[in-house]
């Protein structure tokens, strides 16, 4: 590397901070403001309250899945009754921002055009690269003071505030680090921006892992993490401990792990031409096969790809909690108050995965019924629709793909759970129908996803997540930890599929499938009608 | 009847007109060609007769079926190559024509060969690879290896090398032969003048003229440059004379097509030794149309300047 290969970085900084002018002040002040309120809110808790919501928690793999560990002397206060719940939500929203920060200024320019433009001027090789982490890790530091004082200004103790806000800010750099690795491999910024959000989920549920095979403290009071949560830069984050412990420390881990991250990230933008990935495309075959020619054909051609990249961690973490179930039995016996409630935690506890799970997969299925918007927003429909083929039939083969797919999802995730806990024949059959029942709930959700898309194109991706991220906060998982409103929780589609098989009615099942597809055909006739937005 | 009839289109984005009024008729068997200047309208009025877009007010007509409420009946009979050629990245440019070709009703395996072969297009490559010019073969081949009565061409040589740019006009004049219809539009003016039979040209969002080359041509000035034995004189006394310059036995000037009788006359008075007439090129009626706008920006220029 020579000096001139990273020529130019000061005008590019100041390229993505004029483009970025709204954006990146609104993720900033976005998030210390909803760590204010949030902090604020539960300064009116009494400590009973949050002992009773700590037991709840903390004797639920289920719940688990999304609370911090937390040790038994340090319950009643605030502060670490703050990081216990929203610890995971914070450290999602800092690992996004930081994401979409580093794919914007590098694959996103590169896909329009704009690098090669800028490139062709006074610009060193790393100089994009560059300039987009030296923005992402700013942010991030500016950030992390941000958070401390929205922590401090709700009336938390200084020391603790810094320590969290910081381990937020360092878990953003990490994925600053992990984006610019994203960004080489793929050749688009959807690509980039999915295989880093994949790298999301990954380190949540190996932190995920570790929290639900730790040890419950006696009489349910807190937890403590198993060692699977040190291989996930979350797990750094949570056994920071923050207003308890204050490990300072282990920030030494994330810059440990930044330095190899962003080297090779470095070392990938030299082996890559401008505009391409780092595998060279290979040729195809000059003919289509017969199972291409069709609406329903090129559908499916056109999101296996997504579907096949799900499937592999889907199955794996199958595997990984069905292993842990067995596990699970063990870690219990200890604690003599609680048996009982746990016993039964124990009992359902396949059936709590597929529940989380399902809501986890219910990603893909937006995802995948967003593939409309890109293949209309400046890609092929166009020419697609000025042929004979029907602008129903073309919406429906892609629904139908995202809705196939994702029962596929989720019933390989119930096989794979079978598998790994070495259930039973009727247990697995049960597994299965539980998978497929939680299916509905994702329907529903996507009936809503796809009026979206036909009444409002154009911000169709924004809201299509914020209903997704609403139906998630919203549902069972969340919805009781957040102490949301019920009015609330029962707009989740989530909170009315049940989430052990004694809770589940059937006509709570079928009108959730009926919700989805009145809200589908709403958005099916809305497309129909609707200019297309080119 | 009519292929394509459209009367008094107009559609609205918002508060912004794009098109205001605008009438076409394309015979069977006959090629318009649609010019107009970036964004004029020509993108937005195609994407209307495809039923892609609604028009605000107006009716478009393609083959006696309404636009938007037949989209789908009158789509078997057409085949459209966009101005901006988007393919799906990770499908091969012959799954993509056999795709195309499939959708619209049928494909003719030997056609699709033989324009492949024209077209010098490698089908086994990826989408993502191919340049802008490739993208925009791989829509024409679809377009052409199809069996259908009416083609929809969106700038549809703005990306080819003039080699290319032959093979295409070939391919109109053999649809042309077939007794297809041709709607085709663009900003570069040989494509138009060798291929079309009638031409409509637009500006923001008008139509400002339509007709045959030579109509329009006739409505527009001859440059005349005549050298003569004796000096010239009174020439400016004759209406409808423009850009008059006389130096000794040399003149200069235009003339509108219906004064050429008077000027001869007037003429042949001095002794000619030598005459040449120029019909205006495309160019020059491009010029025409869009020369006010010319005239602005050189008077901005010349503003900004003092």
């Amino acid at each position: 590397m020579k000096r001139n290969d990273f020529f130019g970085i000061k005008s590019l900084v100041g390229l993505a901070l004029r483009r970025d002018r709204l954006k990146l002040p609104l993720w900033l002040v976005g998030i210390s403001l909803m760590i204010l309120s949030i902090v604020h809110a539960y300064a009116e808790f009494s400590a009973q309250e949050m002992k009773d919501m700590i037991i709840m928690a903390a004797a639920n793999p289920g719940m688990r899945l999304f609370v911090a560990p937390i040790s038994m002397g340090v319950i009643g206060d605030i502060g670490t009754f703050f990081l216990f719940r929203m610890s995971f939500i914070i450290a999602i929203m800092v690992g996004i921002m930081s994401i979409q920060i580093v794919v914007r200024h590098t694959r996103h320019n590169e896909e329009t055009g704009c690098a090669e433009l800028l490139s062709s001027t006074v610009l060193g090789r790393y100089a994009s690269l560059t300039a987009a982490l030296i923005v992402a890790i700013c942010a991030n530091i500016i950030l992390s003071f941000m958070m401390a004082f929205a922590m401090i200004a709700g009336g938390l103790p200084a020391g603790g505030s810094f320590v969290a806000g910081f381990s937020f800010g360092a878990f953003g750099i990490i994925f600053a680090g992990i984006a610019a690795i994203c960004v080489q491999l793929s050749e688009n910024s959807r690509g980039s921006s999915g295989l880093a959000s994949m790298a999301l989920a990954f380190v949540f549920l190996i932190n995920a892992v570790g929290n639900i095979l730790g040890k419950v403290n006696a009489g349910g009071l807190g937890y403590e993490s198993a060692w699977p949560v040190w291989l996930s830069p979350l797990g750094w984050v949570q056994q920071m401990h923050a207003y308890d412990e204050n490990n300072w420390w282990i920030l030494i881990l994330f810059v440990v792990l930044l330095v190899p991250l962003v080297y090779s990230a470095f070392i990938l933008v030299n082996r890559r031409d401008i505009g391409r990935g780092i595998l060279a495309a290979k040729p195809g075959p000059g003919d289509a096969p017969k199972s291409l020619l069709s609406p329903l054909g090129l559908a499916w051609r056109l999101q296996r790809g997504a579907l096949l990249g799900w499937m592999i961690p889907i199955a794996l973490f199958a595997l990984i909690f069905g292993g842990a179930s067995q596990d699970f039995g063990e870690t219990i016996e200890g604690v003599e108050m609680f048996e009982q409630v746990l016993a039964a935690a124990a009992e359902n506890f396949g059936f709590m995965m597929i529940s989380v799970m399902s809501v986890i997969i219910s990603i893909y299925t937006m995802q995948s019924l967003l593939r409309k918007r890109t293949e209309e927003d400046g890609g092929p429909l166009e020419a697609v629709l000025a042929t004979p083929v029907k602008r129903s039939t073309w919406m429906a083969s892609h629904i139908i793909c995202s809705v196939v797919g994702t029962l596929i999802l989720l019933v390989i995730f119930a096989l794979g759970l079978a598998v790994a806990s070495e259930a039973t024949s009727s247990q697995t059959i049960a597994y299965i129908k539980m998978a497929l029942y939680q299916g509905s709930g994702i329907i529903a959700l996507a009936g809503c996803i796809i009026a979206v898309y036909g009444l409002l194109p154009r911000i169709s991706r924004t809201l299509s997540w914020v209903v997704v991220m609403f139906a998630m906060l919203a549902g069972p998982f969340f919805g009781a930890l957040l102490d949301l409103p019920e009015g609330l929780q029962e707009i989740s589609p989530f909170s009315h599929v049940g989430l052990v098989p004694a809770d589940i009615t059937a006509s709570g099942i079928i009108i959730l499938i009926i919700v989805g597809v009145l809200l589908g055909a709403i958005g099916m006739v809305s497309f129909n009608r609707r200019n297309l937005s080119l | 009847m009519n292929v394509v009839d459209v009367k008094n289109l107009t559609k609205y984005y918002g508060k912004f007109r794009a098109l205001n009024e605008v009438n076409l008729k394309i015979k069977q068997g006959e090629v318009l060609g649609f010019l107009g200047p970036n964004g004029a309208g020509k993108t937005t009025t195609i994407r209307i007769l495809l039923g892609l877009l609604r028009s605000s007010e107006g009716q478009a007509k393609l083959f006696g079926k309404d636009a938007w409420e037949d989209a789908v009946e009158i789509h078997r009979q057409l085949a459209y190559v966009p101005g901006d050629v988007h393919l799906w990245p990770n499908l091969t440019g012959g799954e993509v024509i056999d795709l195309f070709c499939k959708l619209r009703g049928g494909l003719d395996d030997i056609r699709r060969e033989k324009l492949i072969k024209r077209f010098d297009l490698d089908p086994t490559k990826k989408c993502k690879t191919y340049s802008k010019g490739n993208r925009q073969k791989v829509a024409l081949i679809a377009a052409f290896a199809s069996d259908v009565d009416l083609f929809i061409l969106d700038e549809p040589t703005s990306g080819l090398d003039p080699l290319m740019s032959a093979v295409f006009q070939d391919c109109v004049s053999k649809a042309k032969e077939d007794g297809k219809t041709v709607l085709m539009s663009s900003h570069i003016l040989a494509d138009v003048e060798k291929l079309c039979d009638r031409i409509s040209i637009i500006r923001k969002g008008e139509i400002a003229e339509t007709g045959t080359l030579s109509e329009l041509r006739h409505m527009t000035q001859m440059s005349i440059e005549v050298e003569t034995g004796k000096a010239i004189v009174g020439l400016e006394q004759i209406k409808g004379i423009d850009n008059l310059s006389v130096e000794g036995l040399k003149a200069r000037f235009e003339i509108n097509s219906d004064k050429i009788d008077e000027v001869m006359r007037h003429l042949a008075n001095f002794n000619i030794r030598f005459l040449t007439s120029t019909p205006p090129t495309l160019e020059e009626l491009f010029m025409r149309h869009y020369g006010d706008d010319l005239v602005d920006l050189n008077q901005a220029s010349e503003r900004s300047v003092s």
